[in-house]
């Protein structure tokens, strides 16, 4: 009688079972270092991306709006701009028209009326607030065109005829390997106000 | 007996890989997504502001063309397109005929410039195309009786990348894309495209030749009993009805001269500033105010009109009836053309109501040698291409009240010639000549402004440069244009959206 008498059976060798957890150790810690370097990398160019876009928006948005103002004034670091009445209520741009009594050019439809936008901080967030007016552009409302804002400046320079700001954005990827800290992007615009100079 | 007998042998290995790799495909996938849509908002930003450059070029090619225009340059519209239309297009322009001149009322002018091209071959848009139109968007004209004109461009670039709007709303609210829909004129495009259109309202810049008192391309000279002085016809406490004063008078007679060579003032009294190119200046101890050099704002050349569009009343000489009327309007004048000399023999009278105009082109030579009188509130306007203009041999009447009474005659002195001016009496007018040597003589009294090639003056005669001449331009020229209101046009009418 033989009591361990078995089916014949392939198997793996004590040897050949630590050689392969060894490798399939090896091959995990790999995959698994490169899944963290990926994260980190798509983290660094999704903070990248993000801040670049908030960067260019902020400028585009503030060129924009000081290039058609008409005046520039800046109180508690706020900045309001007056621009006239461009459109009408339908969304359709009034033609221009002409004031012979100050030799310039309107273009609210003789109206004269104008209106605010102002650019402000609040918190971490710059803020576009248009308004106010019921039928353009939208009411009176404020929108964070951008987040993660540290500091916000913004002075007129050439007797209020240039705007210029100065925007912090805190850093959004945070993982430094170098000594100290990282420090926020900072973006700076100077911007003629070309409608300055009582054109209106 | 059966020890140890394994049946079941299935193992996880495989099912493990596949989690694995699937959950690691997702990962993969979800950032090459979120990258491809930072990339798309990148692109996307890219070319709005590409589609802006594109714009503010075509702004520059219709500010170029009116400049050239102003002056004189041949050439201002090669390659315009002139359409007769007061609606404007919403889309890039075509047919018309070729534009030789800025446009009128319903009209506009429009060019479609090269394309602005990048390097080719590399990622994202590499043209960008343009094109501007120029109008008067039914402007009247302005205080100096000029033109303004509108001015809109649009560029164009396109976005690479599929019709995906920006993963930021922002973004998207900020920029509006034509992706699938045209939302300046309707339609669909065929690919995505950033389009941005300006408008500009393109002002005329005037120089003021009179702006300067008496300003000179060469010499200046002084001898006698002379002087040079100003007033202010604007304000009474500076003259009396508008007119000089002795009792009054200012101390802005300010002289200038290009080119000073052979200038001496022999110490007579300038009750002003002299301003110099050139030699230093002899006899400058009768200047009050500053001494300074250089000077080189030369007073610009002087051209006959071209009239086209009202009836010309042409005579050959002075008018038999030794009267002429105006009847015009500062915009539309009475043009009067005289071939040949017109001389004054007799008493001649220029008549009109109040604040009518009147244009003269005299192809000869001006002068009077009797009375010479125009009526209150009647503007005249004189161009002399023969080369003299001579009042000292009579008396020209310019009895007008208030301000800038210079400006009722002026004389308009094409080319090189004389003038003479002076005898006993006193004129009160504009000269700006500035090819001619301008005498001015005997113990009459010059009003108003003078520019001219070269000044003497000799005898007991004075010369009172009118303020008030500065800051009216009407007598000035157009020098360029400038920018007189920017906005961009992000209205979206097709949709009914507000910006």
């Amino acid at each position: 009688m033989n009591l361990f008498r078995q089916k014949a059976r392939a198997g793996f060798t004590l040897v050949e079972l630590m050689t392969s957890i060894g490798c399939g150790s090896l091959i995990l810690a790999a995959l698994m270092a490169g899944s963290v370097a990926l994260q980190r990398s798509f983290a660094a160019v999704e903070g990248y991306s993000t801040t670049e876009g908030n960067q260019l928006r902020v400028l585009d948005y503030i060129a924009m709006d000081c290039r058609r103002a008409l005046s520039a004034t800046v109180a508690s670091n706020t900045l309001t701009l007056t621009v006239a009445g461009y459109y009408k209520p339908n969304g359709s741009a009034f033609a221009p028209t002409f004031n012979s009594a100050t030799n310039a050019v309107q273009y609210n439809g003789g109206t004269s009326t104008n209106y605010t936008i102002q650019y402000s901080q609040s918190g971490s967030n710059f803020v576009r607030t248009v308004g106010p007016s019921a039928s353009w552009p939208t009411g009176n409302t404020a929108t964070a065109i951008a987040t993660n804002v540290s500091s916000f400046t913004v002075s007129l320079q050439d007797l209020t005829s240039t705007v210029s700001c100065s925007i912090t954005f805190s850093p959004s990827f945070t993982n430094n390997p170098g000594a100290g800290p990282i420090a926020g992007t900072t973006v700076s615009s100077n911007t003629f106000l070309r409608n300055a100079g009582a054109r209106q | 007996m059966k020890i140890n007998s394994v049946t079941s042998e299935r193992g996880s290995v495989l099912v493990t890989a596949l989690i694995t790799i699937t959950i690691l495909t997702l990962i993969c996938a979800t950032s090459l997504y979120v990258a491809s849509q930072n990339t798309n908002a990148g692109m996307q930003a890219a070319s709005w502001q590409q589609a802006l450059s594109g714009a503010e070029s075509a702004v520059d090619q219709a500010f170029n063309a009116l400049n050239m225009n102003a002056s004189g340059t041949s050439g201002a519209w090669t390659n315009w397109k002139r359409v007769d239309s007061s609606s404007l297009p919403t889309t890039k322009p075509s047919g018309g005929s070729t534009a030789v001149a800025p446009p009128t009322s319903n009209k506009y002018n429009y060019l479609i410039p090269s394309n602005i091209t990048f390097q080719q071959g590399v990622e994202g848009n590499n043209s960008v195309s343009s094109w501007v139109t120029i109008d008067t968007a039914g402007l009247p004209l302005d205080n100096n009786g000029n033109q303004w004109y509108r001015v809109r461009a649009t560029g164009s670039a396109g976005a690479p990348g599929p019709k995906r709007v920006s993963n930021q709303r922002l973004d998207d609210d900020l920029r509006k894309l034509s992706l699938i829909f045209d939302r300046k004129a309707g339609g669909t495009v065929s690919s995505p495209v950033a389009s941005r259109t300006i408008e500009v309202i393109a002002a005329s810049q005037t120089k003021n030749v009179l702006a300067y008192g008496f300003v000179l391309r060469n010499s200046i000279y002084m001898n006698g009993n002379t002087l040079i002085d100003s007033f202010d016809s604007r304000y009474s406490a500076t003259s009396t009805n508008g007119q000089y004063d002795s009792t009054k008078f200012l101390s802005h007679g300010n002289v200038a001269t290009v080119n000073s060579t052979g200038s001496n003032l022999n110490n007579e009294p300038i009750k002003g500033s002299l301003a110099y190119s050139g030699p230093v200046v002899k006899g400058t101890g009768g200047v009050t105010g500053t001494i300074s050099t250089p000077f080189n704002a030369s007073p610009p050349d002087t051209s006959d009109p071209s009239w086209t569009a009202l009836p010309v009343n042409t005579y050959t000489g002075a008018p038999g009836s030794n009267s002429l009327i105006a009847t015009g309007t500062r915009a539309n004048p009475t043009q009067v053309k005289i071939n040949g000399d017109f001389i004054t023999n007799a008493t001649f009278t220029i008549l009109g109501a109040a604040n009518s105009y009147i244009e003269i082109w005299v192809s000869g030579k001006f002068q009077t040698k009797s009375t010479l009188t125009q009526s209150n509130g009647v503007y005249v306007k004189w161009y002399v291409d023969g080369g003299s203009i001579t009042t000292d041999g009579g008396t020209y009447i310019n009895n007008q009240t208030g301000t800038a009474t210079a400006l009722y005659t002026t004389f308009i002195g094409v080319g090189a010639g004389t003038a003479s001016i002076g005898g006993n009496s006193n004129l009160i007018a504009v000269l700006n000549a500035p090819g001619y040597d301008v005498t001015v003589k005997g113990t009459g009294d010059f009003s108003g402004s003078i520019a001219a090639n070269s000044l003497s003056m000799v005898g007991s005669g004075s010369i009172h440069y009118d303020e008030a001449l500065a800051a009216n331009g009407i007598n000035s020229s157009i020098a360029n244009y400038s920018i007189a209101s920017w906005f961009e046009d992000n209205s979206d009418p097709t949709r009914g959206q507000t910006f």
